[in-house]
């Protein structure tokens, strides 16, 4: 079976594969594909920054966060099925870690006085910090990984809800780094919506293409039937742990940009009603796809806007709460594979547009 | 049934504000306090089960999770939005706080009674499943909803059943709760659907014995983690017992006494 990247002219991709080999293929395919989800998404930042408006900036800024976050545990939940609660952890973890270096030893010293010597001199650039983390949380994401991914189902939901829960006491407990369940802050803020754009985009392009690589269409197939993909040579394990990992980063990135924008937080940021957005998007988007992922980020982060400003000029707290679990429920009751379906968007149009009729030629008759 | 449902602490919260309602606001005694709060949970877990869970009755094990995530989530914003967030006290008779001196040991009343409750419910739940024919009907239903259909058992009602004793338990473990507490608030399930959670997966989904095991291996555990830890460790007593359940799951991820699920 061809691995053609789906969307790409038959000719075109001919051409690449016989120039550079099969994996052009996957590759054009993927960033067709994701350009097609980003074209979009561009142009409305784009938009955004030329209008001005503080407001609508800022909130498009937290919405590439969050799709980050989105997008991360899309390429673990989505293409293995198995459900984590885990991944937001990742993110509080980096947030903290990042900080930690990025701040100016002066605010450091203030903040945590028992830190450790050279933890509080450390002032390290942030193209220097950030990679440094990202780097970090990948190992430490091999580490938890590796046992937690064996598990399915509810065992595997509930493993990864203990790992959030066991970070959060973590990271309020370890008041003499963290600054406990207090706000850690003095934070420099470097984000900015072309650094949440540009994270948010390389984590769909990435996303895209786990997708559509080998161990992406492994780690699908393991979703579907798990017994048959074994039986195919499928290491579960391994393609599982892969898309873990890479999950993991993504959250991280996204974690480290939200720390560098509110500029102070507290472990309660990284929890559970963080986790239940993201997976409330997720759901509704549908799981499958990243241009699932990226509908659901949209619907729901557009309608909680409304909720919001409607919450704020009547009063009613707790509305917006009420709506995105509301939301959750339709989805699972009507339409179990969200908005966008287990296709992705461009392969659902550019699969239409080839689709031609079977010419069945009736011979003469005799 | 399969169903791991983390609004359970929902259904305690509610039954808490029905006391709040009863005791607080309208000063009735405890011989209609305690049969209403057992109905208001009850009542409450069965519309639970029409309204959320039923168009979502057998899907994955994960999806039901979401779902029974996104009724806690629900059910605790609109009591936010009702009630208010912040705590409200529930005046509790005086004799909650009593203590009886045995040997040299001095125990709560409340607690002996919690134990006794437990005991008491234990064994009626076990006479329930056993002899009744709802009770064997349930567990049959949770075998293979198929084949109990077609012996002729109401299969909604079933599951109707399963979700009004949780209710029923709810209501009797808030009872308890919130003698010892005093207080509601809306957000005041999570705690104690947390350690459910644990104990019942640490003991084993399917088994009742297994529940009981694994909250007394629970209580044991933080207990114990509370005297001996290092001052400065104790925080992390609760991420010590997550890690307990975790390291059970990898090695037994259907729980210390759970059979194991038919592949």
């Amino acid at each position: 079976m061809s691995r053609r990247g789906r969307g790409v002219p038959a000719s075109l991709d001919r051409i690449l594969v016989r120039a550079l080999g099969p994996e052009a293929s996957w590759l054009a395919g993927g960033i067709f594909g994701s350009a097609i989800t980003l074209a979009p998404l561009a142009l409305v930042t784009v938009l955004l920054v030329l209008l001005g408006d503080v407001s609508l900036v800022r909130t498009a800024t937290v919405f590439f966060i969050t799709l980050s976050v989105v997008l991360g545990f899309q390429v673990f939940t989505g293409n293995s099925g198995v459900f984590t609660f885990g991944h937001v952890a990742f993110m509080g973890v980096a947030a903290y870690v990042c900080s930690l270096l990025t701040m100016a030893p002066a605010d450091k010293a203030t903040l945590l006085p028992h830190l450790p010597a050279w933890l509080t001199d450390a002032h390290l650039d942030f193209w220097l910090a950030a990679p440094l983390t990202l780097a970090t949380m990948g190992v430490l994401a091999v580490l938890i990984g590796i046992p937690l991914v064996r598990l399915s189902g509810s065992a595997a939901a509930i493993a990864t809800l203990g790992l959030l829960i066991i970070t959060n006491v973590v990271l309020a407990g370890a008041k003499d780094f963290t600054n406990g369940a207090s706000t850690f802050f003095g934070v420099p803020p470097i984000t900015t919506i072309g650094l949440t754009f540009g994270w948010a985009a390389v984590a769909l392009v990435v996303a895209r293409l786990f997708r559509e690589s080998v161990p992406g269409l492994q780690l699908r197939a393991s979703r579907e039937d798990e017994l048959a993909s074994r039986s195919s040579a499928v290491d579960v394990t391994r393609v599982r742990l892969l898309a873990w990992v890479i999950g993991a980063v993504i959250a991280s990135g996204a974690g480290i940009l939200l720390a560098h924008y509110l500029t102070a937080f507290s472990p309660r940021q990284f929890y559970l009603a963080e986790t239940f957005n993201v997976l409330a998007m997720l759901i509704v988007g549908g799981s499958a796809s990243v241009s699932g992922a990226v509908s659901g980020a949209l619907a729901v982060t557009v309608a909680f806007e409304v909720l919001r400003r409607i919450e704020d000029s009547t009063g009613i707290f707790g509305l917006t709460g009420i709506f995105v679990g509301v939301l959750i429920l339709v989805a699972l009751f009507r339409r179990r594979e969200g908005l966008v379906g287990l296709l992705e968007i461009d392969e659902r149009i550019m699969g239409r547009w080839r689709v031609r009729r079977p010419r069945i030629e009736t011979p003469p008759p005799a | 049934m399969g169903l791991i449902n983390f609004a359970h602490g929902e259904l305690m919260t509610i039954a808490a504000y029905v006391m709040f309602g009863l005791i607080a606001v309208a000063g009735l005694p405890g011989l209609v306090v305690i049969p209403v709060t057992i109905a208001a949970a009850t009542i409450a877990a069965l519309a639970m089960e029409r309204v959320a869970f039923r168009p979502v009755r057998g899907a994955s094990g994960a999806t039901l999770l979401i779902t029974s995530f996104a009724v806690s989530v629900i059910l605790q914003n609109f009591l936010v939005m009702v009630m208010g967030a912040r705590p409200k006290a529930i005046p509790m008779p005086e004799w909650t706080n009593s203590v009886v001196f045995i040997g040299s040991y001095t125990v709560s009343i409340l607690q002996m009674l919690t134990t006794a409750t437990c005991l008491i419910c234990l064994a009626g739940l076990r006479l329930f499943l056993t002899r009744t024919t709802l009770g064997v009907g349930m567990r049959a239903a949770s075998q293979d909803f198929v084949a109990t259909r077609l012996m002729g058992i109401r299969a909604n009602q079933m599951v109707a059943g399963a979700f009004a004793i949780s209710g029923l338990l709810a209501g009797v473990a808030t009872l308890l709760y919130i003698a010892r507490r005093g207080t509601v608030d809306p957000y005041m399930g999570l705690i104690p659907v947390l350690k459910a959670f644990i104990a019942t997966v640490l003991g084993g989904l399917g088994s009742l014995t297994g529940a009981v095991l694994g909250g007394f291996t629970l209580g044991f555990v933080e207990v114990f983690l509370q005297a001996s830890l290092p001052e400065e460790l104790r925080p992390f007593r609760d991420a010590v017992a997550f890690l307990l359940v975790i390291g059970v799951l990898l090695l037994k991820p259907e729980g210390l006494l759970g059979r194991r699920a038919q592949r």
